[in-house]
């Protein structure tokens, strides 16, 4: 199981760390109970600042998707966030990934099918 | 030592450790004579500077050998032949560091001579989610057997000195000697074990960047890779607790040991266990063989990312580092490579280094 960073994204790496783990645990390759490495190995890994990791894992965390206990690691708690009710947000992120594809000059068909190819992955390891 | 036959060992350690050499003889042109190592080079290298610095390259690899050699025969010639399997452990690990400089330092020599041509920028990597902790890759059972057999020859030894464990304690004057011999060898087996223990943890904790296409078959290759490694050590850690249970055993059965018929008894039994090590080394690495012929793992070198020079506070001229945050001891500066300071592991390291040297020393002068 691994996570794939890009130097040359856009996103700040620890953004980047956020949205790769959050789509294992969606995928459901990350399961409640899981121990994810620690902040050290992963920093270590990517070259990068601890504080970086540390950050990442504070907004997992926040999420309600992991727990971070000091000196043991951290953990996936839950496969479920705990803002899903915040539909109004989630459908703005939507609408401006939607966006991007529409001004990227993409028919309509093919959004359809990035779309639907990107749920099924997602969806593939169990998601409700 | 002294239940051990020394040449015959040597020898056979002197012929493994030219045999494991192969491997380093062979790296650099592994990936065909487009490259030396990792470094792409022009085509038509090996015909001009390449060949010079191939040839070079494979005449320093023996060097440690030759070195190891001189100091073997010293040690003999001075009456140090009980003491030369320590100083073999410690030359076969800076053997190993030697090797791999070599061939890094090698290589990047090699990179002046590349191809003109620019390769695409690499700029993703991907991160294996899979905790690398000490506890991740030992077997309790493997554990079990070093702990149990130190505890049990310590124990013994202790009874045999002090009576300890209600036995009748030696007289002093009995012991003065023999004590100071049985102390320097289990103080050594104890400082192996520990520098082992120490030298797994690198390995295990060492950066793991995976490249982004193949994945699986790196990730593959890498399990692989450790398991060797980390067989190796614990296979050494096993043979340094039996050793101990062994000089337990000749110092609290003395005069039963050192007759006539168990001297060539334990001899052969020796040279036996060091025949099944040799056998379990070749039957693990022959394991990893057949992976990296699968795999061939140096081929993924060329996908990986550059690393960036650290960000933080460079001293003595880019020599050494000093960043708390960041968590790798070894760093790229301008210059090269530095020593990032703040790295509290590091430390550890460095007294186990200097611990040895001290040892070395006592081994010399006593």
């Amino acid at each position: 199981m691994y996570i794939t960073i890009d130097t040359e994204d856009r996103r700040p790496i620890y953004q980047q760390v956020v949205d790769e783990i959050k789509a294992l645990i969606a995928k459901g390759e990350l399961r409640e109970g899981t121990t994810l490495p620690p902040v050290r190995q992963l920093a270590a890994d990517l070259g990068v600042n601890l504080n970086t990791i540390a950050t990442a894992y504070r907004e997992l965390q926040g999420d309600g998707l992991i727990t971070v206990k000091h000196g043991s690691g951290a953990v996936v708690t839950s496969r479920r966030t705990t803002n899903e009710n915040n539909q109004d947000g989630l459908r703005k992120s939507l609408r401006a990934a939607l966006t991007q594809l529409v001004l990227a000059g993409l028919p309509r068909a093919e959004i359809m099918g990035i779309v639907t190819d990107e749920l099924r992955s997602l969806m593939k390891g169990g998601a409700k | 030592m002294a239940d051990l036959p020394v040449i015959p060992i040597l020898l056979a350690l002197f012929a493994l450790r030219l045999f494991s050499l192969r491997r380093f003889w062979r790296l650099p042109l592994r990936q065909g004579e487009e490259w030396f190592f990792t470094a792409p080079v022009a085509p038509g290298f090996y015909r001009g500077a390449g060949l010079h610095l191939l040839r070079r390259y494979r005449l320093w690899l023996f060097a440690p050998l030759v070195t190891d050699a001189v100091v073997v025969v010293t040690m003999i010639s001075f009456g140090r032949a009980a003491y030369v399997f320590y100083e073999q452990f410690v030359s076969s690990v800076l053997n190993a560091l030697f090797c791999n400089f070599l061939l890094i330092g090698f290589a990047s020599r090699a990179k002046a001579f590349a191809a003109t041509e620019e390769a695409e920028p690499i700029s993703a990597v991907s991160i294996s989610l899979q905790t690398r902790r000490l506890g991740d890759y030992s077997k309790r059972i493997v554990e079990l057997i070093i702990g149990g057999l130190t505890v049990v020859a310590l124990a013994m030894l202790a009874d045999h000195f002090t009576g300890l464990v209600g036995g009748v304690p030696l007289r002093t004057d009995q012991t003065g000697a023999s004590l100071r011999g049985v102390a320097f060898d289990v103080v050594w087996l104890l400082y192996i074990q520990l520098g082992l223990l120490l030298l797994k943890g690198v390995f295990v904790h060492w950066r793991m960047k995976v490249p982004t296409s193949r994945t699986e078959d790196y990730l593959r290759w890498r399990r692989e890779w450790l398991a060797y490694h980390v067989g190796i050590f614990d296979g050494v850690r096993v043979l340094c607790a039996v050793k101990l249970l062994a000089l337990a055993l000749q110092e609290t059965f003395e005069p039963v040991w050192n007759n006539r018929v168990m001297t060539p008894v334990a001899g052969s039994v020796w040279v036996l266990i060091i025949l099944v090590w040799v056998g379990y080394c070749i039957r693990l690495r022959r394991r990893l063989a057949v992976v990296e012929r699968e795999i061939e793992p140096v081929r993924l070198a060329k996908v990986f990312p550059p690393a960036p020079v650290a960000a933080g506070t460079f001293l003595a001229g880019g020599l050494f580092y000093y960043n708390p945050d960041n968590p790798v001891l070894v760093v790229r500066s301008p210059l090269g490579i530095a020593f990032n300071l703040a790295h509290k592991r590091g430390y550890f390291y460095l007294a186990y280094l200097a611990g040895l040297i001290l040892l070395m020393g006592w081994m010399v002068t006593r």
